[in-house]
């Protein structure tokens, strides 16, 4: 089971509206489960926030290796945990997990075995017609499981996503290539929280 | 209206890519004037409109640059029927695109802009190994195309055959070797193909050409990481392996203090995230 909020699917949809003609990747941030508590379910995802990663060229490592290390240690200190992982394509048509999305969910998998891929489904982000552009997979042996039912969106996902487009903002939302580019540009994009914070419903 | 011109005339010499922006600038500012004024740049921001409706799906617009294009040049222009092909392209039909180019291609078989738009085509249907294949073919008649071997090193990233993915990197390091992003691209895939040491080297000619790269500064931590792991210093082993890892060591100090600097001038709330990250890789 797994649910995502607002902040968290903004943003994704953030990334995705600023280079629409490239494959883009990112990862979801969910609430660390406290295993010491018996009475919740530990595979439940609770994705509360998204640091997008790279648009482009997605297959290199060295740069996966640096922006997850710098990811972990954001987490490490916000009870936070690398759960969820999003990928889309660069073909409109293609919405299967390619070779690429394998190898990071298995490298995300080494440390949270519960996390789930978010894999975009380019035909699905047209929000006025959906309330979700993308299928939540899990991943066992290299086989990709469709989990969708399991999925939460929340209403007003939908429409923040929507709104902040129009406001230009998927010209402002960094990601961790803009980073590189110019450290000056910050993957954690507190200016996002700011315009969804003044946004209401 | 002039500012409208004069960005759109950034966009067009800078090669900007600002599709929905441009569509903005239409739609609220130029569609309802009369741009004869401008002379001959009308047909070029028309061009650049009609390229950008399509990136933005607003088939209308495009529709309408393309008529007012159609007007002017005729059919029989082929550039104007470059820009015909490409409106079949975004509706999906390829099938009328590809005879468009094949008989633009007959008439002047040395049109570079209109092959690739034929590779484009393939790329567009998701035939990636025969886009490869017609790019290889591309690249023999035009060897010093940069875009082509770039193009040509990306799908061959996507295929993940990093092996020929060099080669095409090699292209661009030989065509331009004062580049610093050919570098680091050289040393990313080398990388994450496992040669670390090839990595290594990469990364430090990047740094000579431009010191500030911090791709090439992670990099450097990286490889001589990976490097002193595979090598670990021993009794055992000879005293110019152990100074081999010293020096590692040494560059893995450097780098990581260059790094350091850099953030702390630019962004230093984030510093702490960035130490403990670096604590990581080198443990």
């Amino acid at each position: 089971m797994s649910e995502i909020n607002t902040l968290a699917f903004t943003k994704m949809f953030l990334h995705l509206a600023k280079y629409p003609e490239l494959a883009v990747n990112g990862i979801l941030l969910g609430v660390r489960s406290n295993s010491a508590n018996d009475e919740a379910d530990s595979s439940y995802l609770n994705f509360v926030d998204c640091i997008p990663l790279f648009h482009g060229v997605l297959s290199l490592s060295p740069m996966l290796e640096i922006a997850l290390s710098q990811i972990d240690a954001y987490c490490s200190t916000r009870n936070l945990t690398i759960a969820g992982y999003y990928h889309a394509n660069e073909n409109y048509s293609d919405p299967n997990p390619n070779f690429t999305a394998l190898r990071i969910m298995e490298k995300i998998k080494e440390n949270n075995p519960n996390a789930v891929l978010l894999m975009i489904d380019n035909t699905l982000v047209d929000l006025n017609e959906n309330d979700r552009f993308y299928n939540v997979f899990t991943l066992t042996d290299k086989t990709w499981k469709n989990v969708n039912e399991t999925h939460i969106v929340n209403d007003e996902s939908r429409l923040s996503a929507l709104s902040l487009v129009k406001r230009n903002q998927h010209r402002q939302i960094i990601d961790f290539d803009n980073h590189l580019d110019s450290i000056s540009n910050d993957w954690r994009n507190p200016n996002i929280r700011n315009e969804l914070n003044a946004t209401s419903f | 209206m002039q500012s409208a011109i004069e960005k759109l005339r950034k966009y067009r010499d800078e090669n900007y890519r600002a599709h929905d922006e441009i569509i903005e600038l239409w739609t609220n500012v130029l569609s309802n004037r009369n741009l004869s004024s401008l002379g001959d740049e009308k047909w070029l921001i028309l061009e650049q409109i009609f390229k950008s409706a399509l990136h933005c799906s607003k088939q209308s617009i495009a529709r309408q640059c393309l008529d007012q294009l159609e007007k002017q040049f005729k059919r029989t222009s082929r550039r104007v029927s470059t820009l015909n092909a490409m409106y079949y392209e975004s509706i999906e039909e390829y099938g009328h695109a590809e005879e468009i180019y094949a008989s633009l291609l007959e008439d002047n078989e040395t049109d570079a802009i209109v092959r690739k738009r034929q590779i484009s085509l393939l790329k567009e249907q998701n035939q990636i190994r025969e886009a490869i294949s017609e790019l290889n073919s591309y690249l023999e008649l035009y060897q010093a195309d940069q875009e082509a071997w770039s193009e040509l090193c990306d799908l061959y990233l996507t295929e993940h055959d990093y092996t020929k993915a060099t080669f095409c990197a090699e292209e661009l390091l030989l065509i331009n070797p004062h580049n610093h992003l050919n570098h680091e691209r050289y040393a990313s895939i080398r990388y994450s193909q496992g040669d670390y040491d090839k990595a290594r080297t990469y990364y430090f000619s990047t740094l000579k050409i431009n010191p500030s790269n911090i791709r090439a500064l992670y990099g450097v931590i990286l490889t001589s990481t990976n490097l002193s792991i595979k090598n670990p210093s021993t009794a055992s082993k000879t005293q110019a392996s152990n100074d081999t890892n010293q020096s590692f060591i040494e560059q893995i100090q450097w780098a990581r203090e260059q790094i350091i600097q850099k953030y702390r001038e630019a962004i230093p709330d984030l510093l702490p995230v960035i130490e403990t990250a670096i604590q990581s890789l080198t443990l």
